[in-house]
C-alpha cells in the first residue's frame, strides 16, 4: 500500500506519477531533452521496477550518475553503466519489438497522439517557427510498445485538436503498416491523460492535486472522455520522496530541473 | 613523452593546417557530437577563422555547433534532426538556425536520428541506400523527396522507406587520444558507431587530448584504427564548451553567455569577434572564456563530478 505523503512539492509530484508509468521488467528509453523523465526512470528503478533495464540516448543501460546532469547527453549518464550499446542498435532493438516504453513528447500533442517537432507554419520551405526536429520519434512512436509524454505548460497551444505538422504520426490509419505500439500516456502539469485504443480517445485518467476540472477543460485543445468519476493523482509516497532525495538525486537538482523544462 | 618516435608529419598537423588542407568551401560535413558531449567546438571555431563558405552540414544532435557556424555564414545547407539541449536555465534554442530557417537563409532538409544513422550504414557498408522500417504517417515523407516507399521485393507485404547512402566529404571528431601511429581511443563504454560513420566519409579529421607519440594502444582500445584516420591535431580540451567523459564537464556558464549573445545577429556577432576570431587558437578562447581546467587526474571522478557543480 501507499503511504502518501503529507507535504511534497510539485517537481516530486510528476517525477513520481511518471515513474509509476513504469512496470518492473521492462525496457525504457530516454532521448534527447529528457532529464525529468531520466529521474523518474532512476526513481522507478528504485523503487518498485528493480528489474527494469534502463538505455540512455548515449547507448549506456543502467547508468549510476555520480550527478543530475541536466542534459541526457550529459557524459555523467556514462558513469558506472552496466552495459553499453550504440545509439542507433537501441532502434535495432525496438524495431525487433524487443524495446517497451520509450519517453517522448511534442511542441504540439493531438487527439490521435500525432507529434509535431518540425514546423508552425503552412509553407516548411518558409515557416513560421522552426522546431527543434523530431530526433528519432517518426518511427519509434510505432517501434516502440508504449510512449509517455511529459508535457508541461499545459495549454490550448500544447494540446491541440490537429498538428499541422505530423513529425511523428500516432493512431492515425495513414500510419500504414504493423507497429508495435504507440501513444499511451500524457503527463502534464495538471493531470495525466491515457489513449483508450478500443474507442480512439483519450481519457482523462487523474488530475493533480489542487487542480480542478474547469482549468483542465479550459486549457485543453483536444477533445477527453471525463470518467464518471474523476479520480485524484496518487501523491508521491514517502518512500519515493525519500529515495529521490537520497539516492536518486542527493545534489537535490530536481526543482531546479523541473523548473527549466516548464 | 620521452620517446622519440617521429610522427607522421602529413597527418599530426596543427588545427589550422588540419582544416585549411582537407575542408573546403562547398565540402560535405558530419560533425559528431551529441547534446553537449565530445562536440568538435575547437574545429568548428577553426572552420570559422578559416572562413570557409557554403558547407553542406550533417548534423548529429550537436546544436551548439550548427548554431555558431550557421551564425558566422559558413552554412549552405543543413540535414538535421534535433538541434537543442536541456541546462539548467531550460531548453536551449538554436537561435541562428532558427532564424537562417525561418527567414530562408539556410536550406535545411529534416531527417530522424535512425535514418541518418542508417544512411551511414548505407555509406559504409558501400551500398546505394538502405531500407528503413515503415514510418509512413509521418510529414517527413512530404519533405523529403528523396525518402521513397518501397516494398520488400522478396514477396511479402512488407512495405519499407529506403534513404539514400550518406557518404559525406569529410568526418570531424573530438576523441581522447591518438598514439603515435595515429590509431585514435575514444574513452566512452561503446564506440562502435564512430567506426562505422568513419567507413561512410571520404576522409576523417581528428582532434585528439593528447597525442601520445611514445606508445601505440592495445587493439582492443582502438576506436579508430590509423589507417581510416587522415589528419590528427592534438588540442587539449578540444570539445570545451561542452563536455568530455573523464576529462571536463560542460561550460554551463559559457554556454549561457554564448545563448545571451546568440538571441540576435549582432550580439551574435560580438561573440563572434570576441571569442572566435579575436581568439588566435583554441587555446586562447579556454583563457578568454575562463573555462575551467580538467579534472585532476589523481583524484576520482565522482569527487569531481560530485563537486564542481
Amino acid at each position: 500500500m501507499i503511504n502518501p505523503a503529507k507535504d511534497y512539492s510539485f517537481d516530486e509530484l510528476i517525477i513520481s506519477t511518471l515513474a509509476r508509468q513504469l512496470e518492473d521488467e521492462t525496457r525504457v528509453f530516454t532521448g534527447v531533452a529528457s532529464p525529468v523523465q531520466m529521474l523518474a526512470t532512476l526513481l522507478a528503478q528504485a523503487t518498485h521496477a528493480p528489474n527494469l533495464l534502463y538505455f540512455t540516448i548515449l547507448g549506456t543501460i543502467n547508468p549510476k550518475p555520480h550527478v543530475t546532469p541536466f542534459s541526457t547527453g550529459d557524459p555523467h549518464l556514462f558513469d558506472n553503466c552496466e552495459n553499453a550499446i550504440t545509439f542507433p542498435e537501441i532502434f535495432d532493438l525496438a524495431n525487433n519489438g524487443r524495446m517497451d516504453v520509450a519517453f517522448l513528447g511534442g511542441v504540439q500533442i493531438d487527439q490521435f497522439g500525432n507529434l509535431n517537432m518540425s514546423i508552425i507554419g503552412d509553407d516548411p520551405e518558409h515557416p513560421k517557427v522552426r522546431l527543434p526536429g523530431g530526433a528519432g520519434g517518426p518511427l519509434m512512436i510505432r517501434s516502440f510498445r508504449r510512449i509517455i509524454s511529459w508535457r508541461p505548460n499545459h495549454s490550448q497551444r500544447s494540446l491541440v485538436k490537429q498538428v499541422p505538422f505530423i513529425t511523428s504520426p500516432g493512431w492515425i490509419p495513414a500510419a500504414k503498416g504493423p507497429r508495435h505500439g504507440g501513444p499511451d500516456v500524457i503527463v502534464t502539469d495538471l493531470c495525466v491523460f491515457q489513449f483508450n485504443r478500443s474507442t480512439n480517445r483519450i481519457n482523462l485518467k487523474s488530475i493533480h492535486p489542487g487542480t480542478e476540472l474547469r482549468q483542465i477543460k479550459e486549457q485543453t485543445g483536444f477533445p477527453f472522455a471525463i470518467p464518471a468519476k474523476v479520480v485524484t493523482t496518487e501523491p508521491p509516497s514517502k518512500k519515493e520522496i525519500e529515495v529521490l532525495a537520497t539516492k536518486v538525486d542527493p545534489y537535490d537538482k530536481r526543482k531546479s530541473l523541473l523548473k527549466a523544462t516548464s | 613523452m620521452d620517446g622519440c618516435t617521429m610522427l607522421d608529419s602529413s597527418k599530426f598537423l596543427s588545427l589550422h593546417q588540419l582544416v585549411r588542407k582537407h575542408i573546403s568551401h562547398g565540402s560535405h560535413v558530419y560533425l559528431e557530437g551529441l547534446l553537449v558531449n565530445r562536440l568538435p567546438m575547437a574545429a568548428v571555431h577553426e572552420i570559422i577563422r578559416a572562413q570557409l563558405r557554403e558547407l553542406r552540414v550533417v548534423s548529429a544532435p550537436n546544436g551548439l555547433a550548427i548554431d555558431q557556424l550557421v551564425g558566422a555564414g559558413a552554412v549552405a545547407e543543413l540535414e538535421f534532426y534535433f538541434l537543442g539541449f536541456m541546462t539548467r536555465n531550460g531548453f536551449a534554442t538554436m537561435r541562428r538556425f532558427r532564424e537562417a530557417t525561418e527567414t530562408g537563409a539556410l536550406r535545411v532538409k529534416e531527417s530522424m536520428g535512425y535514418a541518418i544513422c542508417m544512411a551511414l550504414r548505407a555509406g559504409a557498408f558501400g551500398i546505394p541506400f538502405i531500407p528503413l522500417p515503415d514510418f509512413r504517417g509521418s510529414d517527413l515523407l512530404s519533405v523529403r523527396q528523396d525518402y521513397q516507399v518501397m516494398q520488400s521485393p522478396y514477396g511479402s507485404q512488407d512495405t519499407v522507406i529506403t534513404v539514400p547512402a550518406l557518404r559525406p566529404d569529410v568526418l570531424m571528431l573530438h576523441a581522447h587520444s591518438a598514439d603515435a601511429k595515429g590509431n585514435i581511443i575514444l574513452d566512452e563504454p561503446w564506440t562502435n558507431f564512430t567506426l562505422t560513420t568513419a567507413q561512410a566519409c571520404q576522409k576523417v579529421l581528428v582532434t585528439v587530448e593528447k597525442v601520445v607519440d611514445n606508445e601505440v594502444f592495445e587493439p582492443q582500445t582502438i576506436t579508430l584504427p590509423h589507417f581510416l584516420v587522415d589528419a590528427i591535431a592534438q588540442v587539449p580540451y578540444g570539445a570545451a564548451p561542452t563536455a568530455l567523459n573523464h576529462r571536463y564537464e560542460v561550460s554551463t556558464s559559457h554556454i549561457q553567455l554564448y545563448q545571451k549573445h546568440a538571441q540576435t545577429q549582432e550580439g551574435f556577432d560580438e561573440y563572434l569577434q570576441d571569442y572566435i576570431q579575436s581568439c588566435s587558437d583554441h587555446s586562447s578562447f579556454i583563457d578568454k572564456a575562463g573555462i575551467p581546467p580538467p579534472w585532476n587526474e589523481t583524484k576520482s571522478s565522482s569527487e569531481q563530478g560530485g563537486s564542481s557543480k
